[in-house]
């Protein structure tokens, strides 16, 4: 099937997006045209956090006697599992993840009280207004687990809602929408540089009321150190990609639809205090194949898309870090480097199953 | 109504005896958190049942690979195999017949839930939404499926795959109506794309904690499939007799109690509720 480049375009097309803040669309500009903007980095370090049983520990006595939406009040069940410690409320939950830099709160009870108002869909908060709130509770309530060392800053991301739909059966005309809820994302800068993937990164999550009913954050403390890494211009980070990802950005039916470079931090259940923080590209490839009698007006009718993440290490010379594949492709003096991690094996029809089966 | 976290009694017992001291003494949790226990209780259903089907590559490559596909799936199968039986793990091949009508009694309809990983999308006419098998120019079809009526009987369907809950057009409940009217119960899945990578390696392990901890549905899947950097486009499906009967299925059903809530087949469907996750 032959599909003209502007026609894919439209199909595939959009980086910006009303969700975005300015600071991440600039950052989507200013990445697709020079990359980092600088010609070196210092190296960061994470701290090691104070361990997952002691964050949840803290912020389950914190709000024990609270009686708002951010509570945890009454008995609890604690679940213990790799890298993750997760109390068990009446209608909440709270975990925190790793070394303890993670933390994370949900009202359920809550949110779904106030979904069931009927809140319409008009009455979600905007962007500005998402960020005042959600930087004034940031402030009073989580700040002692946000360190912020010199030179950085917490910056307003990205937002995101919950809408809620019913419709009579056979009767999709008959259709309403609710609001459910209310997301803001806040991320980071260090020495100017955004830091990208799931690290670094704060959510608070508004009930359709407007009240705070939840949040996750995962902000390890950095350390820089005097180890500078010097960073490619962005047209060989691209040459690099195209070297160590699975799906050219620039193939046919691609769209790069997201391109972000600064600090790459994984987040907690993949950072180590022995592994510096480097600089890197996310790439968010889109990828759509078309089927058979494919819309050219709506690209989810006959349409395959996929949405491929991948992140392209920065520095000149990569050091290797064992929770990032493209890292451990590229480094050269470590242990396991120029290799491509082993992944699980393969279902095999009729050989895998626990029980007996008829395949 | 509140039934989050409020198993049946028998998994509610499970649940204080697990916690220890939480469940009797909150204050001496406030002192000093107790230990953590490893184990982790049943699902409502003694014995549930779960399958997953996954696919990485497809024949002669006519969709695209999924690398991580294996690692996705594989933190599933071993979380959630910690408490509830695995009745199958297996590829897309040949698999078409077995996910529609004609065959489904002897594979999706053994279990209670199915967790599908896989590409998805909607036909070009928009009259059903599909998957993709690893046989080349084979895909199976919502239109072709009713689950839920038939063997062990279909609760939930989970599939990480683009596009198959869209609604853009008003036309999602005419592709997913014969499938529902079959009884089953609940479907996670996504309205748009599903952000793919080693960097989401570990939804499906989350899933499985989330639904071991008895978390909604409605609030284990945006949590396990969301990082709060790539954009994710969740939605989740349920229907209901009537429209409180419906948001209560949309918001509070569980791994834990779903089979509280009684099967909804053909005429018995009145409305259609669903959740989708917007930017």
């Amino acid at each position: 099937m032959r599909i003209s480049s502007l026609v894919l375009c439209a199909l595939v097309a959009g980086s910006a997006r009303a969700s975005d803040f300015p600071f991440r669309t600039e950052l989507d500009l200013a990445s697709a045209k020079g990359g980092l903007r600088a010609t070196s980095v210092a190296l960061l370090y994470p701290k090691a956090g104070p361990g997952a049983r002691v964050t949840a520990g803290r912020a389950l006595e914190k709000y024990r006697l609270t009686s708002g939406a951010i509570t945890t009040q009454g008995t609890s069940t604690v679940r213990l599992r790799a890298n993750k410690l997760r109390y068990l409320g009446s209608g909440w939950y709270l975990e925190s993840l790793g070394d303890g830099s993670a933390l994370r709160y949900r009202n359920l009870t809550y949110l779904a009280k106030a979904a069931r108002a009927g809140y319409p869909v008009s009455a979600k908060l905007p962007n500005d207004k998402l960020e005042q709130l959600g930087r004034a509770f940031i402030e009073k309530e989580l700040a002692e687990w946000l360190p912020m060392g010199t030179g950085e800053s917490l910056v307003a991301f990205e937002s995101s809602y919950r809408v809620d739909s019913d419709e009579d059966d056979g009767a999709p005309e008959s259709a309403t929408q609710t609001l459910g809820a209310s997301t803001v994302v806040f991320s980071r800068t260090i020495q100017g540089q955004a830091v990208v993937g799931a690290g670094s990164k704060v959510a608070i999550i508004f009930a359709a009321d407007g009240v705070v009913a939840g949040f996750d954050l995962d902000w390890p403390a950095l350390a820089p150190s005097a180890q500078a890494q010097k960073v490619l211009d962005v047209a060989s980070i691209h040459e690099r990609a195209k070297g160590v990802l699975e799906h050219d950005p620039f193939g046919s039916n691609s769209r790069l639809k997201r391109l972000e470079c600064g600090y790459f931090d994984g987040g907690a259940r993949r950072r180590s205090p022995t592994t510096p923080i480097q600089p890197a590209c996310f790439y968010h490839v889109l990828h759509a194949v078309p089927q058979s009698g494919a819309s050219l007006v709506d690209p989810h009718l006959g349409w395959l898309r996929s949405g491929f993440l991948s992140v392209v290490p920065a520095g000149a010379s990569v050091l290797a870090d064992a929770h990032w594949r493209e890292a451990m492709l590229l480094c050269v003096d470590a242990r396991g480097c120029g290799v491509e991690p082993t992944t699980p094996a393969e279902p095999i029809n009729g050989r895998t199953v626990s029980t007996p089966s008829s395949d | 109504m509140n039934r989050l976290f409020s198993p049946p009694p028998a998994s509610g017992l499970g649940l204080c005896i697990l916690a220890l001291a939480a469940c009797n003494n909150p204050e001496e949790l406030s002192a000093s958190p107790p230990e953590p226990v490893t184990s982790v209780a049943q699902a409502a259903s003694p014995g549930a049942l779960f399958g997953v089907l996954c696919q990485k590559e497809y024949q002669n490559g006519w969709q695209d690979t999924l690398s991580w596909s294996w690692n996705h799936c594989q933190g599933l199968v071993d979380e959630l195999s910690s408490t509830d039986t695995k009745k199958f793990y297996w590829n897309l091949k040949d698999k078409k017949s077995r996910i529609e009508t004609p065959n489904d009694q002897d594979l999706v309809e053994t279990v209670d839930l199915l967790y599908l990983k896989g590409h998805g999308g909607i036909t070009s006419d928009a009259t059903s939404a599909w998957w993709p098998m690893w046989n080349d120019g084979v895909g199976a079809f919502t239109i072709n499926m009713a689950l839920g009526n038939e063997a062990h009987g279909l609760s939930i369907l989970s599939a990480h795959s683009c596009d198959t809950l869209y609604n853009g057009d008003k036309l999602m409940s005419s592709r997913w109506k014969k499938t529902l009217r079959g009884g089953v119960r609940y479907v996670t899945g996504a309205w748009d794309t599903m952000w793919d990578g080693w960097t989401t390696d570990e939804v499906g392990e989350d899933y499985a904690d989330d639904l071991q901890d008895g978390l909604p549905f409605h609030e284990a899947w945006p949590d396990a499939t969301s990082d709060w950097y790539a954009t994710q486009y969740q939605a989740v499906l349920a229907t209901g007799a009537d429209k409180a009967d419906c948001l209560s299925r949309l918001y509070f059903m569980s791994w834990k109690n779903y089979d509280q809530f009684p099967r909804l087949a053909n005429n018995a469907i009145h409305k259609w509720c669903m959740t989708q996750w917007v930017d």
